[in-house]
């Protein structure tokens, strides 16, 4: 089982490399240029020409690529072409405000999901299973944008329970508990079609499982029903409810980028998207590769997770 | 696609939310009000609906930007922006006095003593002549190329600089350039603002857009990008103390999140106010003032990569396929005016009777069909921000009804930049948006959208214009300026090289908390005498 799992820390740092390799060469093959785009268009071609090579955008592709790589280690990704400041200081606080909403809305998602998958699964065909279908069927195909604004015009402005946007309250102090605020209705939007598709699942894992051989054996037998779901029913819908959520976290963090821009929050979204307009390769870089590098590690600890789950491996099978 | 979709998906959204809210009884209504009497101390928040460029008075563009920077850094002469109706009055502000000669080539200043950057270091000629140089002098260690090129815009033809004396500089300009002191306080692009020669020295080219350092009424506190900056009172300010203490500036693209902000009361304050929420705005007890002389013009430039577009004939038909009437109309709900010059309202210059060509769809087709087209040939892309999206559609249709197919690609404004900074022989009709009080816009319109692009290549009379434009650029006698700029513009407009749609007039939104705001012939505010309530 370790050898197994530093086996897949091993394959990280080819994988890293390739990802490094791609994420920088695409990056460069736009189209636009990144001096026009950040100087708008009142320069001359001489003008234009003397701030490239200052960039260093004349030097050939490795050159450019070796510096990167160079500059991604020692300070954590050079300066911005557009903004001019330290794609570090770009970047990072955007991310981690990224990673913020993005773990919320993957604890919502897990824990929402699995609430409703279990609560429709074990009421099969009765009212309530109906009803959590109906939501489910209307929620995945609800578009975030629209949704997120209907959330903000009923809890920030109709009800006033909840902030219209933002992290944090510009009057208050901030805090934890104000961050807490800020995060519901965003968290919620964010994780709205990953949660119903996990709560789909779920409830599939527990209709199957429920109708299996051995369940019904167990039933017979006179097992509470309270020991069959907590623990058969459970461990058997487990892998799949990990497996999903590994999944969905990627339209999660796609989700983040929609609800980011509706609820003022200042995430890697804004910070990409504008990169990419004005051609700043090196914060687009830097963020991409952040962005790739955590679907890498949640695929990682989603593998290891299914690995423990599965007794064939956890006693030491290959 | 995925764009247009989004932007589709933000108007459906945004009715439904409207046709929500009015379900539900309008929403609340501030309670607080600001009073009659200004009070000193407090924070204004404003929601912006751009994130803004940078701090460099010399490298910044963008309305949104110098609303911020205006309070940080000062000019020579400023406008008094206390009326909402007239041409704003040149007053002194760094200067305290100044002279022109009468060819209007000489701008003579006094300048004001005893005033201090926010650093501590002093105002003075010398400071003045840092930051003139900085743009105008390549042989200046502190020569910016980035800036040179933004700032060339007023400075293209400054002769000379000297300093007089310790308080008195003077300007000297190759030809008469009678607009200069209304373009020293101008807004966007292009900003005159002096700052700190040593914060520049001591953070370098870069740093002063990090750290800006001026004389204004606020110093700068923070800004974390992407979501707020941060200003403060300057507490040695030379002039009269400004009643904030804080004012904190929002970027919150989204037009209906925007709206929810001011709504549930995060925000003080906001610009671009979507024409769909004027009314429930009022209705719900906030500000909407109107106002119809502000120098700000939607328009469209063509692309003159795209060969339909470099036939006159086509160009005109274009312009007589547009109701703009219309548009202001029903799709702004009269909350926007119809524009057929390209010279902007609130231009000193501005004539509400000129009109390039009428809106006439017969006259179109017949043009289209004498270029040699047939209904359905001639293709290609209207790009525009999301904000305009409307404005894209219904110009869409116009063209449609003539025979003319165009597809429509929005962006998020920055995106959008780009975009049209990179054409392509497809890209049709681009959008703009800008103006100026000051009548040399038409210059600068001329060269920013058509002689700089290539445009004058496939006009017929784009010698005539050229010629029109430098007898009133060149002119230094202020009782003929009007007749001159409106001549070239009209010399101009028979081009069809440019095609003026609209102005709005309501933009921004505020809250009962705040007084004292007033929206000025201008393109920004004066926030140094605005309070808010307790």
């Amino acid at each position: 089982m370790a050898r197994r799992i530093l086996w897949r820390l091993t394959g990280l740092v080819p994988m890293l490399f390739i990802i490094s390799l791609l994420v920088f060469f695409i990056s460069k093959a736009g189209p636009a240029d990144p001096v026009k785009g950040a100087l708008s268009q009142k320069m001359s071609p001489e003008q234009i020409e003397q701030i490239r090579q200052a960039y260093g955008l004349d030097r050939p592709a490795w050159q450019q690529y070796a510096g990167w790589l160079g500059d991604m280690v020692t300070d954590g990704g050079g300066i911005s072409l557009s903004v001019r400041s330290p794609v570090s200081e770009l970047v990072y606080p955007a991310f981690r405000n990224t990673l913020i909403l993005g773990a919320a809305a993957t604890l919502l998602t897990v824990v929402l999901g699995v609430a409703i998958g279990f609560a429709s699964g074990l009421r099969h065909g009765r009212p309530t299973d109906r009803i959590a279908m109906l939501f489910v069927q209307i929620g995945s195909n609800l578009p975030i944008y629209w949704f997120g604004l209907i959330i903000i015009w009923l809890t920030a402005v109709r009800w006033q329970w909840l902030p219209a946007g933002g992290m944090h309250d510009l009057r208050g102090e901030g805090g934890f508990g104000d961050l807490l605020l800020h995060l519901i209705a965003p968290a919620f939007a964010a994780s709205l079609v990953s949660m119903l598709i996990i709560a789909r699942f779920v409830r599939a894992a527990v209709i199957e499982s429920e109708q299996s051989d051995y369940i019904r054996t167990y039933r017979s037998q006179g097992f509470g029903r309270a020991a069959i779901v907590g623990r058969h029913i459970g461990r058997n819908v487990l892998p799949p409810i990990v497996n999903t959520t590994g999944l969905t976290v990627g339209s999660v963090i796609t989700g983040v980028v929609f609800v980011e821009t509706i609820f003022s929050w200042p995430g890697i979204g804004s910070v990409l998207l504008n990169a990419i307009a004005g051609s700043d390769y090196p914060v687009i870089q830097s963020g991409i590769l952040l962005v790739a590098v955590t679907f890498v590690l949640v695929n990682l600890v989603t593998d290891i997770a299914l690995d423990l789950l599965n007794p064939r491996l956890r006693h030491g099978g290959a | 696609m995925t764009t247009s979709r989004r932007a589709f998906l933000g108007w459906t959204a945004g009715l439904a939310a409207s046709a929500l809210v009015a379900a539900c009884g309008g929403g609340t209504s501030g309670t607080t009000t600001a009073g009659s009497q200004p009070r000193d101390g407090g924070t204004l928040i404003v929601g912006q609906y751009q994130e803004v460029t940078q701090f460099d008075p010399n490298r910044q563009y963008s309305w949104e930007t110098w609303r911020i920077d205006r309070n940080i850094y000062e000019t020579l002469v400023d406008e008094d922006l206390t009326s909402p109706t007239g041409v704003p009055k040149i007053i002194p502000k760094l200067a305290t006095s100044w002279e022109v000669s009468d060819d209007a080539t000489t701008y003579t200043f006094k300048l004001r003593q005893g005033v201090k950057f926010s650093d501590g270091t002093p105002f003075d000629a010398e400071a003045v002549r840092f930051n003139v140089r900085r743009f105008t002098d390549p042989e200046f260690e502190y020569y910016d190329k980035v800036s040179a090129a933004t700032m060339s815009l007023v400075y293209a033809d400054l002769a000379k600089f000297e300093v007089v004396d310790a308080f008195t500089v003077r300007y000297t300009f190759e030809h008469p350039f009678l607009d200069f002191l209304r373009q020293i306080p101008n807004s966007g692009n292009a900003a005159s603002g002096i700052f700190s020669p040593e914060a520049l020295k001591k953070n370098g080219q870069d740093g002063l857009a990090l750290d800006p350092v001026g004389t204004g009424p606020f110093t700068f506190q923070e800004r974390v990008r992407g979501d707020h900056t941060t200003l403060v009172r300057n507490p040695d300010y030379w002039g009269p103390r400004p009643h904030l203490d804080k004012v904190i500036f929002k970027p919150i693209g989204d037009d209906q999140s925007r709206v929810a902000a001011l709504r549930s009361g995060e925000v003080d304050f906001i610009s671009r106010v979507p024409p769909d929420s004027v009314q429930t705005l009022e209705q719900a007890g906030f500000d909407v003032p109107k106002n119809e002389g502000v120098p700000q013009i939607i328009y469209y430039k063509y692309n003159f990569k795209n060969t339909y577009l470099q036939d006159r004939r086509v160009r005109q038909a274009i312009i007589h396929a547009i109701d703009r009437a219309q548009l202001a109309e029903k799709i702004y709900k009269g909350h926007a005016k119809a524009a057929t010059s390209i010279i902007n309202q609130g231009n000193e210059a501005y004539d509400p009777a000129a009109v390039d060509y009428p809106y006439d769809p017969e006259a179109a087709k017949k043009l289209i069909a004498e270029a040699g087209y047939e209904p359905g040939e001639i293709k290609f892309t209207i790009l525009s921000d999301t904000t305009g999206q409307p404005t894209a559609e219904f110009i869409q249709q116009g063209l449609k009804n003539v025979g003319v197919d165009a597809q429509i690609e929005s962006f998020e404004w920055i995106t959008f930049g780009t975009r049209a900074a990179n054409l392509t022989p497809t890209d049709g009709l681009i959008l703009g948006e800008w103006g100026y009080v000051a009548p040399n816009w038409v210059q600068i319109a001329h060269n920013y959208n058509v002689a700089v692009p290539g445009g004058d290549k496939y006009s017929d009379t784009s010698g005539d214009t050229l010629k029109a434009i430098e007898a009133a650029a060149h002119n230094s006698d202020p009782a003929k300026a009007k007749d001159l700029w409106q001549e070239a513009a009209q010399t101009w407009a028979k081009d069809a090289t440019v095609i003026p749609v609209l102005s709005f007039n309501r933009y921004y939104a505020v809250s009962p908390r705040v007084g004292g705001f007033v929206w000025p012939q201008q393109d920004h505010y004066d926030l140094s005498r605005v309070w808010v309530a307790d």
